[in-house]
């Protein structure tokens, strides 16, 4: 393919939504079907475009040959820098493009259907299609700056939706507490792209890179801009420490959580860590993967204990992104980038499948009140099971299985005790994904009510469920994976980013342990939770304390209140009171013939220039009735006469 | 053309003095428009490639003492001139509502604006002096006859305020004049500019304990204007006061007359004295941009939360002014333009909300978004604009002073700066969903109290939208426009008095 073909493509692929957010926020209410067919249409067209890319890329073969647009000027701002934009296609960028654009395409047909009668209906499509822009602008940098816009924008759309019912205080705080979250995970961004943008003089990949190489960065420099930028992904994909906002997202449209969790937002972070792998000193690589691995437990754990149906994926998707993190953080970059893109597709699977859930339940989330759904709803049944085996990785069929078993390998190489942990996670995976299959669709019903009512979604919302099903099976068949997201080359000394042919190259036993985990998760969860769902509660009793820990996420919440929220309104008071108390201490100062606040020390030098001024201040209360009573025509006798004695002042000066 | 720019508004003035009461806001619209064309018009004849000052003019004014009427502007002016025309235009059309002795009001305004033009045309300290005391008086009444119920307190503090630093200005003008034995900028730059290059760490007063201490005065006569920490306390209390299209030229253009006198004056003049004070500057960003960000995350009164935005974005001028690198002085500069179109933005949502409510509690409000959308859309737009998202201008300017200060000598305090990102996306997120978001109380539901933006209010809010996003999307015109002088003379000159430093003290 041509390079200006590229270019046409991937403009058009970028202006389509953009056209269709302008369109749909200044008119979608005017426009036939408010719009919503139009953004379908125009993100299909962004969809039509990438799949052109990608599959022309894998054509030509060669993947090696990179195509880089531009870059063109951008930002003058000095004249050792280079701070231009520019398009950067290679394999990674192709694969990413067809994920976020199909998949964003599948939620925007689905939400036709789920969102219908909303108010807002109109406005949800546009901020649909700015997210899809902004994820776009993001996987298409060549740079780290113009990345960084495309991040930051993708913040500012997850607030505006995960707050799209912003009449209510919980979406409110939940999309704020996101927006939020995520910026301090910027600071590590800011960091790095400081460190990096003085040292280079540029902010495009490649010569990041080869200055890398060059040893143009100091280690500590490097070291700090990597785990600088590792911190902003931790907060974008909701690693644990900044993993808090994730869960509360779910306040948002379920269709949204879908688009977060799978295609956006959350790609974001493993994508840009993915992309900077190269540059990653080991020590930072290893602080991912033991980040990575940490996360996989830990909320694996916390999954087990949630009874929002939404709750248990949000804790799924925080722990399929530790396994990320830990497979780039061992060097499986391929097996890493890969279980990005199949768990895209079943976690958008499981996502709408909920919504589709919830929707037939009328917007009820507990599993508690669900059960036997299966014959309620079959194609979403069907399709939901389809994502919990590939979740689980059922081996030799399910997409998951190809990338998951990748990561663990990949980590038995590098680090055994983190392959250990990944192990472990993934028994957990398989185990809560069958609770929450039993719970749901399995059973008895629980909810007579819930029951009666529930109903098989229209076509609108089902065929984008029978499309990811499809796509959660057959993405891991084939070796286009290994064509179109072969490892780039680390450029830092004893850097560690495995090749395919090392990744494969692993002891015996962890394919079959990692098929042994699958199939003992799941027989367990299917065991526990459908047929002896009776004695579950007995069998948790020893646990309590566990339970109690994990129903409370770990306290997570609670702490960062006390140690982080709380504290900042307080220093905000605090500052508030020092900046006024300038204010009340001059009162009290001119009360007391402002003696005693001349002898005030140093440190409370700024109450007395306060003090002073409001001191003056009264002085000149006095003449405040002159002043006021002043009218216009006077001002030019003031002026006139301020500006004679300055040059007299002056005159004089000069003379003596 | 230079004087013709300055002097129309006078011309304006006069005219809204003779005609009738009711003219007064139509003849100030047009003549503020009449600016604005005008200005644009400059912009077309000035080449800011070219080094030096363009459209000069020079008359011997005092000649005792060798005073000229010397104006002349090169892009560094040009765009903070471009900024208050367009500034003033839009104020202009937000002042329609004002009927309390219009027309001193109006030709008060126009005085303003003449000021304010001067300041940047100036090429002679004395008439800069003068342009920068003859905005003094206009804002004075501004704020003490048409401000709020506590706005003889508040015109007063500010009088004094900048009364306060002008002596200071004042005292080191007349130092520099003294030494120099010229009152012409352009030549003092040169002259400081020789003795740096002659390796004479003295400077243009022949002492380095001179130039500090003149260096400190100027420093703190223009740091009360942006206002710099400790110096910002008047700035709460006249913006409270103040009504919106005042509090609009306050922010939007006033402030940027400290950064401007730094950037033209104090650091060309002095600039041993300027890299030695690189770190105390840098320490009193850094405390402006997360003290001030603090403040505001605690405020209750809306104008007030605004007012202390624009100190901590203010900090950031002065961080990158400190960091002594091109990134940073350019991206100190980017910040007065966009702070200009953005902080007048926000004082215009505050006004428009004021004017139905008639209160500015942030408590007190709430689910204003559905009562009133596209005003919703404008006041999310300008608070994401304010709190730097890419897209906006305030994000280029947050972004190159970060990268300048990083890369200058005070590293650490750049570190330390970024806080303020995360506090100040805390105020405004908060602000919005108190104000804007959850269920609108029955008091905000009246439509006919509560009418969306009125065609008024487009025309005010709209034109500063545009102008934020294009500099947000394209940053080159701008940042062209006025890199010349900071990239050809500043920057050089400040490396080799950082070079002379260091050198003496090996």
């Amino acid at each position: 393919m041509r390079s200006d073909s590229v270019l046409l493509l991937c403009l058009i692929l970028l202006t389509a939504p953009l056209v269709g957010f302008v369109l749909q926020y200044a008119f979608g209410r005017r426009l036939p079907g408010q719009g919503a067919w139009l953004t379908v249409g125009t993100i299909g067209v962004s969809l039509a475009c990438s799949i052109v890319l990608a599959v022309g890329g894998i054509q030509w073969g060669t993947m090696k040959g990179v195509f880089h647009l531009g870059p063109w000027d951008w930002l003058p701002a000095g004249a050792d820098f280079d701070w231009q934009v520019g398009i950067l296609v290679d394999g990674l960028t192709a694969v990413m493009l067809v994920v976020v654009t199909g998949v964003s395409f599948l939620v925007h047909l689905f939400s036709v259907g789920y969102m219908k009668g909303d108010p807002k209906y109109p406005l949800f499509f546009a901020w649909l299609q700015m997210f899809s822009v902004s994820m776009l602008i993001l996987v298409l940098a060549d740079n780290l700056l113009h990345l960084f816009m495309g991040w930051e924008l993708v913040g500012l759309c997850s607030y505006k939706l995960i707050g799209f019912w912003s009449e209510k205080p919980d979406p409110c705080n939940a999309a704020r507490k996101a927006f939020i979250t995520t910026r301090i995970g910027d600071l590590g961004m800011l960091l790095a792209i400081c460190i990096l943008g003085g040292a280079v003089g540029s902010f495009d990949f490649d010569k990041i890179f080869t200055a890398v190489a060059a040893g143009a960065i100091g280690d500590t420099w490097l070291l700090l801009a990597g785990l600088g930028l590792f911190f902003a992904a931790m907060g974008k994909s909701a690693q644990l420490g900044l993993h808090v906002w994730l869960p509360d997202a779910m306040e948002g449209p379920t269709p949204v959580s879908a688009l977060i969790h799978a295609a956006t937002m959350v790609a974001a972070g493993v994508y840009l860590v993915g992309r900077m792998a190269p540059m990653m000193l080991p020590d930072v690589m290893t602080v991912i993967a033991i980040v990575g691995a940490a996360t996989a437990l830990v909320a694996g754990l916390i999954a087990l204990a949630q009874n929002d149906i939404k709750r248990v994926l949000a804790y799924s998707t925080i722990s399929q992104l530790g396994y990320m993190f830990l497979g780039l953080g061992v060097g499986a970059w391929h097996a890493a980038l890969f279980h990005l893109t199949t768990h895209a597709f079943f976690k958008a699977l499981m996502f709408l499948g909920s919504g589709s859930v919830i929707h037939a339940c009328h917007h009820e989330q507990d599993m508690r009140k669900m059960g036997g759904l299966w014959n309620k709803l079959p194609i979403t049944g069907t399709t939901f099971l389809i994502g919990v085996i590939a979740i689980a990785g059922v081996p030799w069929i399910t997409s998951g299985f190809f990338s998951k078993d990748g990561i663990l390998s990949g980590a038995y190489a590098t680090n055994p005790a983190l392959f250990w942990v990944g192990l472990a996670g993934a028994v957990l995976t398989a185990f809560y994904m069958m609770r929450l299959f039993a719970m749901t669709f399995l059973g008895k019903p629980k909810d007579a009510h819930v029951h009666d009512h529930a109903h098989e979604s229209p076509a609108v919302m089902w065929i984008p469920l029978a499309v990811l099903g499809t796509l959660a099976i057959c993405a891991g068949w084939g070796t286009w994976h290994e064509a179109m997201l072969a490892p780039p080359e680390s450029v830092v000394a004893e850097g560690s980013i495995q090749t395919l042919h090392d990744e494969h190259h692993h002891a015996g036993f962890v394919m079959p342990l990692a098929i042994a985990a699958a199939l003992i998760g799941l027989l367990l969860g299917l065991l526990v939770f459908w047929k002896f769902a009776a004695r579950v509660a007995d069998w948790k009793k020893p646990f309590r304390a566990l339970e109690t820990a994990l129903a409370n996420k770990f306290w997570f919440d609670e702490l960062y209140d006390k140690v982080l929220v709380k504290p900042a309104y307080r220093l905000a008071e605090l500052f508030r009171f020092v900046d006024s108390r300038g204010v009340d201490g001059l009162v009290n100062a001119v009360g007391r013939g402002g003696v005693k606040t001349g002898d005030a020390s140093g440190a409370h030098d700024r109450h007395v220039v306060d003090g002073l001024v409001r001191m003056t201040g009264a002085l000149c209360q006095g003449f405040g009735g002159m002043f006021s009573m002043m009218q216009s025509g006077r001002v030019r006798f003031y002026l006139s006469l301020s500006v004679g004695a300055l040059a007299l002042a002056l005159l004089l000066e000069r003379i003596f | 053309m230079l004087s013709l720019l300055v002097f129309l508004p006078l011309a304006g003035l006069l005219a809204c003095w003779a005609a009738p009461a009711k003219l007064a806001r139509v003849i100030n619209v047009v003549t503020c428009g009449a600016v604005l064309a005008l200005s644009v018009s400059v912009w077309m004849q000035v080449d800011y490639g070219a080094a030096g000052y363009q459209l000069e003019e020079s008359h011997a004014w005092i000649e005792a003492v060798g005073i000229n009427y010397h104006v002349g502007i090169d892009g560094l002016a040009l765009s903070l001139i471009l900024l208050t025309t367009f500034v003033s235009f839009v104020s202009a059309i937000a002042s329609w509502k004002i009927e309390k002795q219009v027309k001193g009001y109006h030709m008060m305004f126009l005085l303003l604006l003449t000021g304010m033009l001067g300041v940047f045309v100036a090429l002679d300290l004395f008439l800069f002096y003068v342009f920068w005391e003859i905005m003094l008086l206009p804002m004075y009444f501004l704020i003490g006859i048409w401000g709020g119920p506590r706005r003889q307190y508040a015109a007063i503090k500010f009088f004094l305020y900048t009364l306060f630093g002008s002596v200071l200005l004042l005292a080191a003008v007349i130092l520099v004049v003294l030494q120099t034995d010229t009152w012409s900028i352009p030549q003092i730059t040169a002259m400081a500019r020789e003795a740096m290059t002659n390796g004479d760490t003295a400077g243009i007063l022949g002492s380095v304990g001179l130039s500090l201490a003149a260096f400190i005065g100027m420093f703190i006569g223009f740091a009360v204007k942006i206002p710099s920490f400790p110096f910002h306390t008047w700035l709460p209390d006249a913006h409270v006061e103040a009504p919106t299209p005042i509090s609009m030229i306050l922010a939007g253009v006033l402030l940027k007359m400290g950064g401007y006198g730094l950037i033209r004056i104090a650091y060309p003049f002095f600039p041993t004295a300027a890299v030695d004070m690189g770190l105390m500057v840098s320490i009193l960003s850094v405390i402006a941009i997360v003290y001030g960000a603090f403040v505001a995350m605690a405020q209750t009164d809306f104008k007030r939360m605004i007012a202390y935005s624009s100190v901590s974005h203010m900090g950031f001028v002065t961080l990158g002014l400190a960091s002594g690198t091109e990134i940073g002085i350019n991206g100190a500069m980017y910040m007065m333009l966009a702070h200009g179109t953005i902080s007048a933005m926000l004082f215009m949502i505050v006004g428009v909300i004021y004017d139905r409510a008639h209160h500015r509690e942030i408590g007190r409000f709430g689910g204003l978004a559905w009562v009133m959308p596209k005003y919703f859309i404008f006041a999310s737009f300008a608070f994401f604009a304010s709190l730097g998202l890419p897209g906006f201008s305030g994000f280029i300017a947050e972004l190159t002073t970060f990268v300048g200060a990083f890369n200058g000598p005070h590293q650490t305090w750049a570190i330390i700066a970024l806080l303020g990102v995360v506090i100040t996306a805390a105020y405004y997120l908060r602000t919005l969903q108190k104000v804007y978001l959850l269920e609108t109380p029955d008091v905000y539901k009246d439509a006919s109290q509560y009418p969306d933006l009125t065609r008024r209010e487009w025309a005010v809010l709209l034109p500063l939208a545009a102008v934020t996003l294009y500099m947000g999307i394209i940053p080159a015109t701008a940042m062209d426009m006025y890199s010349g002088f900071i990239v050809n003379h500043l920057v050089p000159v400040l490396n080799v008095s950082v070079g002379l430093l260091t050198g003496g003290l090996v």
